[in-house]
């Protein structure tokens, strides 16, 4: 009897035990970053564009906060209120639509306007602008190329 | 072709002649909930905003998505349950200023306003008046402003196991530096 209620006692620590640490886990685990994750795509810029402004709701569930691969050409070098760098890239769209890509947090990018790149990041969403033009946003980049 | 026009109807409505218009696309949001269990702070730094000084007309918008939380878990946690980004992705204030004493774009100083509105938000739209700034410092025009919101009012729900961690109360702080657009 005394047997029993030990193996029990043992496995209800062992269970809380388990319960605490995967807790912690996820309490604690860590912001998922493009720089070591697999795209789930890859595409231009524009072909990007062109998706969030065809189709958003379709584009928000293709590639809402998901890693994916964009190449294109740099029109613009930005920096956002907190210091981090952020670039503009080309989508050839007549309304002056952007896809605007933020480097990871602190990180120094040598990035030129005209530059042809590749970047893997993971993608916000679709800011809609009549006046400044639509803008895919794009965070946590880094440069593939 | 359609969409074009709209947008360019609309466009122009904004855009009347000789428009002041300043803008930036890389303006700041934070938020901030204090509770006597934790202090919750999440930061957007992609946030778009536009000031007609001709026509007083402002827009703020924002992606819900573009919010960083200290934890990867908040975070998942604000745009799966609490915004349900994929539903309602945006963040949107239209409204106009009402500055106390007339701006002068050209003349460095300080200058209260007003701003009134509505801002839509999880699918809620709701009207809102709320105090703020506008700087001009050499040249330089920039946009300030601190102002509370309530979940509810934006029928965001707070299950009960974590009501002690988050408030329904959330400040808000909006800045951002303008530059002029130029057409």
């Amino acid at each position: 009897m005394m047997k029993k209620l030990k193996i029990i006692l043992f496995s209800l620590l062992a269970l809380v035990a388990i319960a605490t640490a995967i807790g912690y886990y996820l309490w604690n685990k860590p912001k998922e970053t493009a720089e070591d994750s697999k795209p789930v795509a890859a595409l231009s810029a524009k072909a990007l564009y062109q998706e969030f402004t065809t189709d958003e709701q379709k584009a928000n569930a293709n590639f809402m906060l998901k890693v994916i691969e964009v190449t294109g050409k740099v029109t613009d070098v930005q920096t956002d209120t907190a210091g981090n760098t952020s670039v503009v890239l080309d989508t050839e769209d007549e309304m002056q639509g952007t896809v605007s890509a933020s480097f990871i947090a602190g990180k120094k990018v040598n990035v030129h306007v005209n530059d042809e790149i590749k970047i893997k990041a993971i993608c916000s969403g679709y800011l809609p602008g009549d006046i400044l033009g639509g803008e895919v946003q794009l965070k946590e980049c880094a440069l593939v190329q | 072709m359609k969409n074009l026009l709209l947008a360019a109807f609309i466009s122009a409505s904004f855009l009347s002649t000789n428009a002041q218009i300043y803008f930036s696309r890389t303006g700041y949001l934070g938020m901030y909930s204090k509770t006597n269990m934790e202090d919750i702070k999440a930061d957007n730094n992609k946030v778009s905003y536009i000031i007609n000084f001709s026509t007083n007309q402002i827009e703020i918008s924002c992606l819900q998505t573009a919010f960083e939380f200290e934890k990867a878990l908040m975070q998942e946690h604000y745009n799966e349950n609490y915004v349900q980004s994929e539903k309602y992705p945006r963040a949107v204030f239209k409204g106009k200023i009402e500055p106390a004493t007339p701006i002068d774009l050209k003349k460095d100083g300080t200058y209260k306003i007003k701003a009134s509105g509505n801002l839509e938000m999880h699918g809620v739209t709701k009207p809102m008046a709320v105090d703020g700034v506008v700087k001009i410092s050499a040249g330089k025009v920039s946009v300030e402003a601190k102002f509370p919101i309530s979940c509810k009012d934006f029928n965001i729900q707070i299950e009960s196991a974590l009501k002690d961690n988050i408030s329904d109360k959330i400040d808000v702080t909006a800045k951002a530096d303008l530059a002029e657009l130029k057409k």
